[in-house]
């Protein structure tokens, strides 16, 4: 035990002498800053920033590059709680439970204190976190060594089968996407036999689709035109913000809350499938549940801010954990990441804590690094966010979108990919207007090769004989956990609870 | 995601227009079927030694299942109908994309901003024109500061 916290110092140590270099902690910055302005654009959450800075990033040496993205990623959460506090409008999935409280805490003129304490929480919960996986990370990889082709394909099943139990609305869609995703993951050269598939005799489709205009067309249009055809927030919502600083009863009330939540989000951010709205709709029910006052909730009480963003936020971290250890990556965002990482000539698994030491420590140490700048930074800036939001919407979009266009020509070149951009842009809008969520589609799609891959060496192997998934006990046990998240999504009991998490988290 | 497609049930007017999960279904139908065509067209293989072909056309076969099996559900049980179009936004969010990428290597990046802006102006009705071309302008001179003066990225400035 002396000797794991031993190794835990020197890792955490050689993570933080990089992180830590002016260098890194100046994109870690710029990722920070970029990733709240984009963020808290109402109607662009997480994804859809990542897809439109991920060019910007092409530029940079991969560690800082992976530092600054996950920069942006906490940054464009951070965006998405201040819309959701001060006008209701969450920028993302996870933080419309904070809407329900954040909100009414600042129609009742505490925005100030709803926004520190939010920012508090995330960062409490955002160091438990990084030290959590920093603790427990060394051992997974050593687990994930023994990883045969038939284990990588079932815990890719496994991944798979999170994503559709935890996507919005129908399974039956879901799965259906998840399909969807791994066909266009398939267009390209094939590995082993060099054939051309799905390529319709397109030369720039030999290697495949680029993951970036694919997640720009699908997340980034697609959510722009969304949003146009709605018409946005009018700007006269944005609450007030008042004074900054928590009372006492209020820290009171926010610190254990901000601490469960820290504990059920690291658990539930490791399910496949990335647990960030579940975890957050669940630290909040944990709250009212333990409240001796339930009647408070949703009239502004400080526990409901507190726990759910303490609980997205140690999710958002945790979620790195599958990515980091297995190279698998489990929600769209890591999907993104694996993409990012592939592009810098990084293939994620097991080996890159062994092979490159100073990444992935690296990234762990910005973590927290992160965390510390959106407190920091973030708050006293939140002035100069709000102030954003005043900026009228018909001005925003095209800069938005021209960013988009250039930044997709500028990762290959190649215009083609501001063309295939479009085309997934009017494929993301109708999948929006078929209620056909895309965030699986993105997960298989970078999934898609690795499955085709493992199942091919899996069965060849095992020459040809599919008893060889049961036979081997670690795949057998990813197996059965996954039939047990596909009995669960369709067994009447659970689906009433899906059911009324999700209406909550909508309304 | 931030975009949240599930809206409160509008009385009356869900009998009408089309059924959402029926165009969904067509569509997953329509591209199994593709798909599973195309991959007869590559080597199968057997389970021992998988062709290019085997994988894509077990993909392909499955969601041409789950797309009947959506079908199937929603002419049992009905389904949800869309929610109104927008011809605009759509057209010229998409269109000023399409120029862009069509006109970028020939006219360069300031003339092609210009374009993008402009023509995704036209997403919201009544956008004054001179507005419109201030901004174009504004931005443009921005994207070439950026990434071709900051950045590097190899982008003509003007038409070649």
């Amino acid at each position: 035990m002396t000797d794991l916290f031993a190794n835990l110092g020197a890792n955490l140590g050689l993570g933080l002498s990089v992180a830590a270099s002016p260098q890194t902690v100046l994109w870690c910055l710029v990722g920070c800053l970029l990733g709240t302005l984009i963020g808290v654009l109402p109607g662009i959450g997480p994804v859809a920033t990542i897809a439109m800075l991920l060019p910007v990033t092409f530029y940079l040496d991969p560690v800082s590059a992976i530092i600054m993205l996950a920069g942006i990623y906490y940054g464009a959460q951070y965006g998405g709680s201040t819309t959701a506090i001060l006008m209701r409008l969450p920028g993302e999935s996870s933080s419309v439970v904070t809407c329900l409280d954040g909100n009414a805490m600042a129609r009742r003129g505490r925005a100030g204190a709803a926004l520190a304490v939010a920012a508090l929480s995330s960062f409490l919960a955002g160091t438990v976190a990084t030290l959590l996986i920093a603790l427990f990370s060394p051992s997974l990889t050593a687990l994930a060594q023994s990883f045969g082709p038939a284990e990588y394909f079932s815990l890719m099943l496994l991944g798979m089968t999170g994503a559709v139990v935890l996507a919005h609305g129908s399974v039956p869609k879901a799965v259906a996407m998840v399909l969807l995703g791994l066909l266009l993951g398939l267009v390209g050269t094939d590995v082993e036999s060099g054939m051309q598939r799905f390529t319709f005799g397109i030369p720039e489709l030999a290697d495949g689709i680029d993951f970036v205009p694919l997640a720009m067309g699908l997340f980034g249009l697609a959510e722009i035109i969304v949003n146009l055809e709605r018409g946005v927030a009018k700007v006269d919502d944005v609450a007030a913000i008042g004074r900054l600083r928590p009372t006492r009863e209020e820290m009171r009330a926010a610190v254990p809350a901000a601490l469960r939540g820290t504990a059920v989000g690291s658990l539930l951010g490791l399910l496949p499938g990335g647990g960030a709205v579940l975890s957050a709709f669940a630290a909040y029910t944990l709250e009212k549940r333990l409240s001796p006052t339930p009647e408070r909730f949703g009239t502004g009480a400080v526990e409901g801010v507190a726990a759910p963003e303490a609980a997205n936020n140690a999710g958002a971290q945790t979620s790195f954990v599958p990515l980091l250890t297995l190279g698998i990556p489990e929600t769209p965002v890591m999907a993104l990441m694996v993409g990012a990482m592939m592009i810098h000539g990084i293939q994620p698994g097991p080996q890159v804590m062994t092979a490159q030491p100073a990444l992935f420590w690296g990234l762990i140490a910005s973590m927290w690094i992160g965390n510390l700048m959106l407190l920091v930074i973030n708050l006293p800036l939140v002035g100069l966010w709000v102030r954003l939001l005043r900026v009228p919407y018909h001005l925003l979009f095209p800069a938005i979108l021209l960013f988009c266009a250039i930044g997709v020509y500028s990762v290959h070149n190649s215009a083609f990919d501001v063309l295939l951009t479009a085309l997934f842009g009017l494929v993301g809008y109708g999948l929006a207007k078929l209620k056909c969520e895309p965030a699986p589609l993105m997960l298989a799609f970078v999934l898609g090769p690795l499955m085709e891959e493992n199942l091919r060496r899996a069965l060849q192997l095992a020459h040809g004989d599919a008893g060889v998934f049961v036979r081997q006990p670690i795949s057998l046990g990813l197996l059965l956990v996954t039939l047990a998240l596909l009995l669960g999504a369709v067994l009447p009991a659970v689906r009433r609870v899906r059911a009324v998490a999700f209406a909550e988290t909508d309304t | 995601m931030s975009v949240h497609t599930e809206s409160a049930p509008e009385t009356g007017r869900r009998a009408t227009g089309p059924a959402v999960d029926l165009w969904a279904a067509g569509l997953f139908v329509a591209t199994g079927t593709a798909w599973l065509g195309l991959a007869g067209g590559y080597a199968i293989g057997n389970a021992g030694r998988m062709g290019p072909g085997f994988f894509p056309a077990l993909v392909a076969g499955l969601l041409l299942a789950v797309g009947a099996a959506i079908g199937g559900t929603a002419l049992a049980r009905g389904s949800e109908r869309f929610e109104p179009f927008r011809l605009r936004p759509l057209a010229a969010v998409l269109g000023s994309v399409l120029v862009f990428g069509l006109a970028v290597d020939r006219l360069g990046l300031l003339l092609t901003a210009v374009l993008l802006v402009v023509i995704a102006g036209q997403s919201l009705p009544g956008g004054g024109l001179r507005q419109t071309l201030l901004l174009a302008a504004g931005l443009a001179a921005a994207c070439w500061l950026l990434f071709i003066v900051l950045l590097g990225v190899p982008l003509e400035a003007l038409p070649r």
